[in-house]
Parts: C-alpha cells; structure tokens; sequence
C-alpha cells in the first residue's frame, strides 16, 4: 500500500487524541485560569493534589465505583444473556427491553430517578414510606449518596452488558451447549463449565473497560449530586470539572485528570496483553 | 442397556412438516444407521431420540419409559456430534470424564473411568493436552470417548466422520464398529453416506423427506429395494434406472427403452402388455456380452480393483461395472448385457417394485 | 415528514436571514437557558423592539442552556463568541478584562447616558483598574420569605433578632413544621444562600466587607459566630429533613402549603409565587433576615445575577451597545417585569416613571421598592457569589456540607476558606470591591 494513505489515519490519531492529551500533560505543570495567560509552576499541581483530602476521597470512590461495576453489571449481564440464550420465543423483544434504559438520555434517566423515585416527597421512596418504611432518599446521605448514584447507572447500563453477553453466547457453538444438556449439566454448571469460559475474552473486555469507564465516571455523579453532599459522592472526573469549570484552576484539573488516564492506562495495558497471549496461544 | 421404540412420531417446525409418521424399533443392542439424503430428517429424529427437539406428535420410549417428557440428561444417552463439541478450555481427560464431574462422581472413580476408556480408544498419551492440541481424528475420539465413559443406555451419533478424511473416515469407521462389537450398547447412527451405512450397520433405516422408505439388514436392502429410491440410494454406483415400456409380443418378454434399444425382462413376471415400468439393473450386474444391446462407451474409470465404465444410448447414460479390465477406448460401441436374476422392476408411476 | 419540514423549515429561515443581514448589521446575544414563555418575551420586547428602532442592526438571541458560561469562555479563548457577553458576575469579569476579552465601555457609557440611569454601586462593581466593563444585569438579594396565613393562625411575627427566630423555629418544629423550607437539590450551590446570609447577618456586611479587600481574615471571630449559629441551624433540624432531597420548586410548594413557616432564599422566587400562591397572594410575605447581634435590621445581601460586556473582538460593537442600552430602558423594564419577575431587576436609579401592571404580585413592587431604600441606607450586603472569587466560592458550596454534615469543624472550613482566598485575592481574582 501507498505510503500516503496512512496521513488521514495519523492526522486523526494526532489532532484528536495526541495533541489534547500533550496538551493535557503540559497544562498539569501550570496555574491556569481559563482566560488569562498560563503560569508555569513546575509540580506544584501534583504536591497540592497529594495533599488534597478531597482527591484521596475520590480516588476512593473511583475505586468504590469500580468494584461495584465490576461486579453487579457483569453478573447481572451474565444472567439475562443466558436467560435469552435458553428462552426461545421473545428474545427480540426482550433484547429491546434491556437496551432501552441505555437509549434514553442520561439526564432524563436521573431526573427520573431523582423526582420519581428517591425523592421523598413525591417519589416512590415517600409512598413507600407511608407504608411504614423508613426509607431515605439515598442521594442526600453522605454514607448512601454514591450507592444511589451507582443504582441509577446500573439500571441503565446492565442490559447493555447482557445484550453483549449475549451476542458473545451466540458464538458459542450450539453442539457443545446441547452436548453439555445431555451430560446431565444443570444450568449453573452450563455457565460454569460452558457459557463462561467460551466468552471469557468478552468478559475479560468488559472488565477491562469497565474500569477504564469507571475512572472516567461522570454524569450520573454530576448530574444526581454534583459530588455531594459533603464530598460522599465525589469522584475524580467531578472533581476536576469543578475545578475547570467552577474554579477556574484548570491546571489542577489537568492533574486530576492525568490521574484519572493513569488508572485508564493501567487497564488498557492489561487488555494489550491479555490480547496478545491470546494471539500467541 | 435398551430398546428404543419410536411410534408414529410427526415433526412440525412451525408449519413444515419434517417428520411424517415415523415408527421404529430399535432392538437392544443394535446398531441401527438412519441414512438418507441431505435435508430428510436424520438429525432431527436423532435430536428427538436425545430431547433437544419437541416431539409434536407421537411417542418416543427407551428402555420400557416413554421419554417425550425427559430432558436430555434424565434420559441416560450419550450423543456424538459431526463437530465434536470437546470444550477448548478443559483437557482430554476433564472433557471425557465431563459427565463425571457434573455428577459431582469422586475424583478416583473419575480419574479410573477415564483411563479405562482412554486404554480403549489410544488416548492415554494425550490426555493432559487441550483439543487444540489434537489433530481431527483424536479429536472424534475423545468425542466417542466422552461418550463411553458415561455408559449410557444408547449412544446417539450425528454424522460423526464428516469432517475427517476419507482414509481416516474408514479407519473410524471400523473402530467403532469394533467398540460397538465389544460394548454392545444400543446404537443410533445418522450419516448420509450409504457406504458408511452398509459397512456399519446392523439394520438400516433409509429415509427421504421424511419418511422411512425401508428399514432391513444391508444386503437385504441392497439386494431387495422396496422402491425405486431405495435403489437408487443405496449401492455406489448406484443403480441404473430406466423408464421403459413392457414388450409382449416377442418370444422372449422385452422392456423397449427406445425405438432402437431393449433390454429383456425376466421371464417370470406378471407384467402387461405396453405397460410403463422402470427398469433397474445395478452396475455391477450388467456383463460385456457380445449378444447384448448396442451401446456407445463415453467414459472409462480404472479404479484399479474394477472398471467403471460410463455407457450411452440415444438420450439415456448406462453405469456398468467391470471386474476384469477391459481394453476399450471413449467412442467404442460395444454390446452389453443384464443378470437377468438381478433385475429390479418397478411400476413407473408409484416407484414400487413390482 | 415533519423533520423534513423542520429541516427545510430551518433551510429557510438560514437564507432569509442572511439575505437580510448583507443589508443589516448583525448583532449576537448568547442566553442561557429560557422556558418557551421566557423566550416569546424576549422576542416581543427585545428582539422585535431593538430591530424595529434600528433599521440597520439585526438582534438575535441564541439560547445556550446551562453551560452558557463555560461556552462563552471557551468562545472568548478563541477570539470568537458573541458581540453581547453575559458574565455570571463580577468576579469572571475581572478576570476576564484583564485577559483583554472584553472592551472598555467608558466612553459608550458617556455617550449613553448610563452613570446617570444606573445605581452608582452596581456602576461601581463593573470598574476594575479604573476603567468600566460590566454593567449588571439583575440584582437580586436574600432574605427570608414566609407563610403569612400561617404566622397569623399562630400568631407569629415575622423575627428580626437571633433570638426571636429561635424562638419562633423551636416552636415551629413543635407542631411539626419546618421553619426554613429549604433544599439544593437541582441546584447544589443553594448552599451559598445560606452561606451568604449567615456571614452578612450574623458576621454582618462590614466584616464581610473587609475580609473581601483583605484586611480581615476569614478566619476570624465574627465569621466562626456566624458559621457556628448556620450549623446550630442544621443540627437543630431548622433545615428539615430532606435539604438534599428538594429542589426549589418544591420549597416553594413546602412554603405554600404550609409544610414550611419559611424559606430563606433570594428574589428570584418571585418568579415562582404566582404559580404557587395562586390566587393567594396575600399569604406570602417577604422580610429581612434577623441579625444578629450589633448588626442593624434588615441587611440585604445584595448579588448581581449576571453583567452585561461588549466583547473587545465584536463584530458588531455599535449594536451590542444600543442592545445593552435598550436593556437600562425604563420601558423594557416594564415591560418584562410585567411577564417575567426575578430575572430582569435592572437597577435603575429612579423606578418613580415604570408603572407595572396589575397583575405582577404587589408584595414584588414593594419589596423591591423597600429594598432600594435599604441599599440607600446602607443596610446591604454582600452576596459570596458575587463577590467572592470563583474557587473560594466553589470551596464553600461543598464544605460548608461537610460542616453541616460534621466531617469538618467551622474552624478548618473557614481555615481553608481563607486560604484559598487569599491566594485569589493575591492572583488579582477578586472583584474591587466599593467603599461603605
Ligand atoms: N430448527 C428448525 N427450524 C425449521 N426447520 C428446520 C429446523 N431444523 C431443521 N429443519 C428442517 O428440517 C428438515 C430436516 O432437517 P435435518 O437437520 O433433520 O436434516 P438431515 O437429514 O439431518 O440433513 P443433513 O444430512 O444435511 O444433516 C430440513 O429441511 C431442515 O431445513
Ligand atoms: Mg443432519
């Protein structure tokens, strides 16, 4: 192939993910306001963020939010792909059912949750409260707010993991699933001995973005509670939109958000070599 | 061990009907082989004997049970796959001591199960390795091995040898008839190849779009087709087969293929006069005979045991098959004639033998 | 078929307008976000108003939503954006002016007539280094609306000391009412109503003052009262039990069905009485907050909504100029004040001329009016997001949580307050703020 045909690919690469991330990189080493001219300030950024309770609050939380997306999406996919796998009548509806939490617009999807559910004086929590239940609404405790967050994003994201779970199911040959019926396999050992090893590469991907997603967690967190209250919900990404947006600290932004690509690299690497030994197997 | 006895089963997939009033027995210990040609219905009647299809109408029972109702795994079988099923992640042994481990079976019971038939099959070298590792023919073997190990009641098999090559499909092909010969478990064999059904089989079932045509040992069936597709069906070349009218007036009864070609017609018929027949004489049974029927060679196939030779008259292709060989070359005219003991005759019309 | 026509629709519109614009002179305003009622006022008494008088400029209004700001600073960055710039308040324009983002407006506002038609303290926060760049769009100030049907059933007064509002909460919280109807959700920087009420009313406006130029910090005695009693508020429930569940709405709901005895927050709820006082208007009143000791009553924490700039890259600097004029006009006072109360208190110097209509709420007319003669009387404040520097404020909207929520003690919130701002006061982020 002609040389040349390579210049529109690089000038994508380069213009849309290497110019900002330098940028990035180079504006983590100054105090920058957003309007007047930048000042450099060598590591100052990265001593003020190592000391900065609030970060280590929400690098706890990434973390947090990490563990719980790794686990209750993955397994809850888990579940209804095979469910669609084994029914046979209603697989398309039910696909469609799944997906539509993760086609309506995420603020429409947390004002609903917020007004309609957690809110408790007109939500589903203050019916439910009449009823004897001493519920709170879950965003407005510092010990629950990030739970209810979670709760949110996970309804609207599980189905996406089944529908990709299931399409991965799909792959597996019917022969070996059928053969597995005949050996006497119960449905836990199906998952066990069959479903789950044949898609590991997908689950082992989904795990991997997952926490590639989960640093760069934003808009549920921004949208339910901005953070708060207090800081219980905040997470790298709201932590640096604030200090971008609100606070004009742009380049102590940059450095949280170099953080947050650190984690995201991490687990890029991860797949890169998950990858590769597959290849070489 | 058992009997499987299917009665009077239909197939329905949505409004297509696949199966059409299918009874069969299979004695206790047989090796029954379901031939028939692509799309007629093997597979599904096999996946029905195993339960991963519904019956729609009819009954299936093995053993005195009748297991419309059974799931597969309740139903003490052991299927063997065209493409294996050996799972990539799990070794040869834990794929064939796969049953074993679902039933949750002690690990020494497991491990000595395994190498039982592992002995049996020539795998006790490769048991630590992963399918991968395995060439095709191993491959099946594990398969079969997986599937000896749970001593079932009946083996099931799909067209186990189509992805091999044609020496290693008849290596296997006697291996297993060995390993039936030895275990004598009740056998369902579905292939689409009919020398595969001659050579295995214990009775045959030959089946066409949907429906069992004949069911019998194989000579009985090579010697003795019901009808003009069994015939045609089984035995390689296959017959030949010719639409003739019966000629009376002669001396010697005569089947008039066209204005300048007849073929005589056994004598102890009780055909009519002018009436439309086909007329079915194997390869094999048609001689060089220099007081025989005019016919034009096209084509000479030395297959080194015997020689194919492929014969024209007017519009219609003759098959005769040689043992000794002959000196012939493309656009000879020769003479042939038939066995007369072996020609089949069948009414045209409903392709019944008469 | 109807995106096809809303497609050719827009097709249409593109060409027409740009047929017209090689004519006219074409003038941008960029809005925040406006409901459809909002956005047919402006169009009536803006728009069609400015390009009927001026026959060679063409006004158009492009609504942004809520990320107006951060659109325009991106816009401003590179050299694009609007002719007409909105700021959210003095302190960005400060920064902003000393980037070079936004024009001089001294010698326009000569020429226009705006020292004289506009209040002198509001002129007065638009200067920096000497020069004007901002004039205030709105102004808006906090104080503490009430249930007046309620009071009266009780017989309640509305309370001007520390002491009167204990009283009357704890026995507001006796019946089962919550005294400060009150919550951020929706709108997390509610936080910083309370903030800035505490800090004038308590602290009051002269210590306020000087912390703001530096002389006093923040952390001292005045505002560790001031703080302390905000968070007695919480922890004695003043605020109800849901602050982080609400939004405001729904504290105008809480207020209107009595749910709430009141609600301390700004004017801009005036906007919200007509729907949740319908038919009612006599129930709702709005007074001071008490103060505190050795403040006088009431103090009026004074903010500025938003200002109006003229961007030193504008295309069209003439036109942004009479757009900025028609605003200052007492008749587009009146006229969107009639439809749309809160967002459009211009401050104007003299009120006497703008008659409103009959059906704008009269507690709005005279609270407006009582709260002129308090800034007259120096009895203002000031508000901390408009006066105090962007991360400072941004700090305070999360901490003082943490205060109410006991992770912090008023001690370090207000320690690390004060550190934060002194070094944006040192960076030059801080608005200059007027003598007393
Ligand atoms: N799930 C299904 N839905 C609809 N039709 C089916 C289904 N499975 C099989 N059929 C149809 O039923 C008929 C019989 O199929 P079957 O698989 O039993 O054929 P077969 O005899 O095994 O053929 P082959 O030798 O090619 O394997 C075919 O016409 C096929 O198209
Ligand atoms: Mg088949």
């Amino acid at each position: 192939m002609h040389r040349l045909f390579v210049i529109p690919t690089l000038l994508i690469n380069v213009s849309i993910i290497l110019i900002p991330a330098l940028l990035t990189i180079v504006l983590a080493f100054y105090r920058w306001d957003g309007i007047s001219d930048p000042t450099f300030i060598g590591f100052a950024n990265f001593e003020k963020l190592w000391g900065d309770r609030i970060f280590w609050k929400a690098l706890k939380n990434n973390f947090i939010w990490t563990a719980i997306f790794l686990v209750f999406p993955i397994a809850i996919g888990l579940l209804a792909a095979s469910l669609l796998l084994i029914i046979k009548r209603g697989r398309t509806l039910l696909q469609v059912i799944y997906f539509l939490p993760m086609i309506i617009a995420t603020v429409i999807t947390a004002r609903i949750w917020q007004g309609m559910i957690y809110n408790p004086q007109n939500g589903i929590i203050a019916l439910l409260n009449q009823y004897g239940f001493e519920l709170r609404d879950p965003l407005s405790q510092t010990s629950t707010a990030l739970f209810g967050v979670a709760v949110v994003d996970l309804w609207h994201w599980w189905g996406f993991m089944a529908v990709i779970f299931f399409a991965a199911m799909r792959q597996v040959s019917q022969e070996q699933i059928e053969s597995a019926r005949i050996e006497g396999a119960n449905y836990f050992q199906l998952m066990r001995w069959v479903l789950i090893p044949a898609i590991k590469p997908t689950i082992a991907l989904m795990m991997i973005m997952t926490v590639i997603w989960s640093f760069l967690v934003f808009d549920f967190i921004y949208i339910m509670t901005q953070g708060g209250p207090a800081f219980s919900s905040e997470v790298l990404s709201t932590m640096a939109y604030r200090k971008a947006f609100y606070e004009l600290d742009v380049g102590y932004a940059a450095t949280s958000a170099l953080v947050i690509s650190l984690f995201g690299l991490t687990a890029a690497f991860f797949y890169i070599r998950i990858q590769n030994k597959e290849g070489v197997e | 061990m058992a009997q499987v006895n299917i009665q009077n089963i239909e197939k329905f997939f949505g409004e297509t009907e696949v199966l059409k009033n299918i009874s069969l027995s299979i004695e206790d210990g047989e090796f029954l082989v379901l031939v028939g040609p692509s799309g007629c219905g093997k597979s599904t009647l096999l996946r029905m004997i195993a339960g991963l299809e519904d019956i729609t109408v009819g009954d299936i029972s093995i053993g005195d049970k009748v297991v419309n109702n059974l799931p597969p795994k309740e139903r003490d079988i052991s299927m063997v796959f065209q493409n294996y099923a050996l799972y990539p992640h799990l070794t040869v042994a834990q794929n064939m001591g796969f049953s074993l481990m679902l039933a949750r079976a002690p690990k020494a019971e497991q491990e000595r199960r395994v190498n039982e038939v592992a002995v049996i099959l020539g795998l006790t070298n490769l048991l630590e390795r992963k399918p991968k590792q395995l060439s095709g023919g191993q491959r099946q073997r594990v398969a079969m091995g997986r599937a000896i190990v749970r001593d079932p009641k009946v083996y099931l098999f799909d067209e186990p040898l189509s992805n091999l090559d044609a020496k290693l499909r008849v290596a296997m092909r006697a291996e297993i008839k060995l390993m039936h010969q030895k275990i004598k478990t009740t056998s369902v064999y579905v292939t689409h190849d009919q020398v595969e059904a001659m050579t295995m089989a214990n009775r045959i079932a030959v089946m066409n779009a949907g429906r069992i045509e004949q069911i019998g040992k194989p000579l009985e069936i090579y010697d003795n087709p019901k009808n003009v597709f069994v015939a045609g069906f089984i035995g390689t070349p296959s017959m030949n087969l010719l639409a003739a009218t019966v000629d009376l007036s002669g001396n010697a009864p005569l089947a008039v293929l066209s204005a300048d070609l007849s073929l005589p017609l056994p004598l102890d018929t009780d055909l009519k006069e002018g009436q439309k027949i086909t007329y079915g004489i194997r390869p094999e049974h048609l001689n060089i005979a220099s007081n025989g029927a005019p016919v034009k060679v096209n084509v000479i196939e030395p297959t080194g045991s015997e020689t194919h030779l492929m014969l024209s008259f007017g519009e219609e292709s003759l098959v005769l098959v040689a043992r000794d060989r002959v000196a012939l070359s493309p656009g000879e005219m020769i003479n042939v004639a038939p066995d007369l003991s072996r020609v089949m005759i069948f009414d045209l019309e409903s392709g019944d033998r008469i | 078929m109807t995106l096809k026509l809303t497609l050719l629709a827009g097709v249409f519109a593109a060409v027409t307008t740009a047929q017209v614009a090689m004519a006219q002179e074409q003038v941008t305003w960029w809005y925040e976000a406006a409901n459809p009622e909002q956005q047919a006022a402006l169009s009536e008494f803006m728009i069609d108003k400015f390009n009927a008088a001026n026959p060679d400029h063409l006004l158009t209004i492009d609504y942004r939503g809520n990320e107006l700001d951060r659109q325009l600073r991106i816009a401003l960055l590179s050299g694009t954006g609007p002719d007409v710039v909105n700021t959210p308040g003095p302190s960005f324009v400060a920064t902003m002016a000393r980037a070079g983002q936004l024009m001089q407006l001294d010698d326009i506002a000569a020429k226009m007539g705006w020292n004289d038609r506009i209040l002198p303290f509001f002129m007065d926060l638009g200067r920096f280094d000497g020069h004007l760049y901002a004039l205030p769009k709105t102004y808006e100030t906090l104080g503490l609306f009430y249930n007046k049907a309620l009071f009266a059933e009780n017989g309640w007064t509305p309370p001007k000391t520390l002491a009167e509002l204990d009283t009357l909460a704890e026995a507001m919280m006796a019946k089962g009412i919550i005294p400060f109807g009150s919550g951020n959700s929706g709108w997390r920087p509610a936080n910083e109503w309370q903030v800035s009420i505490a800090l004038n009313s308590i602290a009051g406006p002269d210590n306020v003052q000087k912390a703001l130029i530096g002389e006093l910090p923040w952390t001292s005695e005045p505002f560790v009262k001031a703080i302390n009693e905000l968070d007695k508020w919480w922890d004695k429930g003043y605020f109800g039990p849901d602050y982080f569940s609400l939004n405001g709405e729904q504290v105008m709901a809480n207020l209107a069905d009595g749910t709430a005895g009141m609600a301390p927050t700004g004017t801009w709820n005036f906007g919200l009485v007509p729907e949740y006082f319908k038919g009612r208007f006599d129930d709702v009143g709005f007074v001071g907050f008490p103060s505190g000791e050795g403040v006088s009553y009431p103090i009026y924490a004074l903010g500025i909504g938003s200002t109006f700039s003229i961007s030193a890259k504008a295309q069209n600097p003439e036109g942004a100029a009479k757009v900025i004029d028609q605003v200052f006009s007492e008749s587009f006072y009146a006229d969107i004040n009639n439809v749309w109360q809160g967002e459009w208190n211009v401050p104007l110097r003299d009120l006497s001329n703008v008659k409103l209509s009959d059906d704008v709420i009269p507690l709005y007319t005279t609270s407006m009016a009582g709260l002129a003669t308090a800034v007259n009387e120096n009895q203002y404040g000031y508000t901390t997001w408009t006066f105090l520097p962007p991360a400072t404020n941004s700090y305070l909207v999360s901490g003082i949580e943490e205060v109410w929520l006991d992770s912090l003690s008023t001690e370090d919130f207000l320690a690390e307050l004060d550190k934060i701002f002194q070094q944006e006061l040192a960076e030059g982020k801080v608005a200059e703020i007027p003598a007393r």
